[in-house]
């Protein structure tokens, strides 16, 4: 039903990747869909656009991590090392900047909110972790490390995710 | 599932041991484990304001999760024993 006030929801989310927390996001989490298609418009008999037809499509969410944790660090930056103690600092962390190994991978999730306040929840089934921005280090404003997840075809199902809503527990 | 008890705590059953792991950091408790699908096994937890806590998790605004890895390992252990004894036909 249109015109319902209710509908309209403001509300940010929780993101799991790979069964981690984030934590923290600056600015909105997207979830986008990039698409490829064909547009036949070259027919002889006829002026104009015949169809648009859809050849290739996919999703793509995107996050801007604001917790400058070296799980973040790791994760954004696809390092398979693991995070291990400090050799050189008691009670100190260490991760080692390993270049070998593929992008990060995994279920991507998203709780979020839907409409009249409902608890939505967008699953991934597969998601890789392919994109990053430039983290920086600023005096001035916090680090923020920007990621970009592309959603892929999970070999154990037909769609790639789903979506799931449910009234707030009473 | 969601139920109200006479202790005022409502119930709340999933399948997901993420949310199980958030759910357990803001202080909520499991008081049910339902194995009959090892490969989905329904938690039932509890609390007073369990709908806050839920709201929490969803409007990305979760009070304290320090504890989640924790959570989460144990939750995960725990569907590895399910599922081997399973296996060993228990």
């Amino acid at each position: 039903m249109p015109y319902k006030e209710e509908n309209i929801s403001i509300a940010g989310g929780t993101i799991v990747f790979a069964g981690g927390l984030p934590g923290y996001t600056r600015d909105a989490i997207t979830i986008g869909q990039e698409d490829d298609k064909v547009t036949i418009d070259d027919v002889q008999q006829i002026q104009g656009v015949i169809d648009v037809r859809r050849i290739k499509v996919g999703f793509v969410v995107k996050a801007n991590l604001y917790e400058n944790t070296l799980e973040n660090w790791k994760s954004a930056f696809g390092i398979n090392a693991e995070i291990e103690e400090s050799p050189v600092k008691a009670e100190g962390t260490r991760l080692k900047l390993d270049v070998s190994g593929d992008y990060p991978e995994g279920e991507l999730i998203i709780y979020g909110k839907g409409e009249s306040n409902v608890a939505r929840t967008y699953k991934f089934y597969k998601a890789k972790l392919i994109d990053r921005g430039e983290a920086s280090l600023d005096a001035h404003n916090a680090t923020v490390i920007p990621v970009t997840w592309k959603i892929l075809i999970h070999p154990d199902y037909t769609e790639i995710g789903v979506i799931d809503q449910e009234k707030l527990p009473t | 599932m969601k139920d109200k008890f006479s202790e005022n705590k409502v119930r709340y059953s999933i399948t997901d041991p993420y949310k199980v792991a958030m759910l357990l950091c803001l202080g909520a408790e499991i008081v049910e484990r339902n194995t009959e699908n090892p490969n989905s096994i329904i938690f039932t937890l509890e609390h007073e304001k369990m709908d806050e806590l839920v709201n929490m998790i969803h409007s990305g605004e979760p009070s304290d999760l320090t504890q989640y890895a924790k959570h989460l390992k144990d939750i995960r252990d725990y569907i590895k024993d399910v599922k081997c004894n399973i296996g060993r036909g228990q």
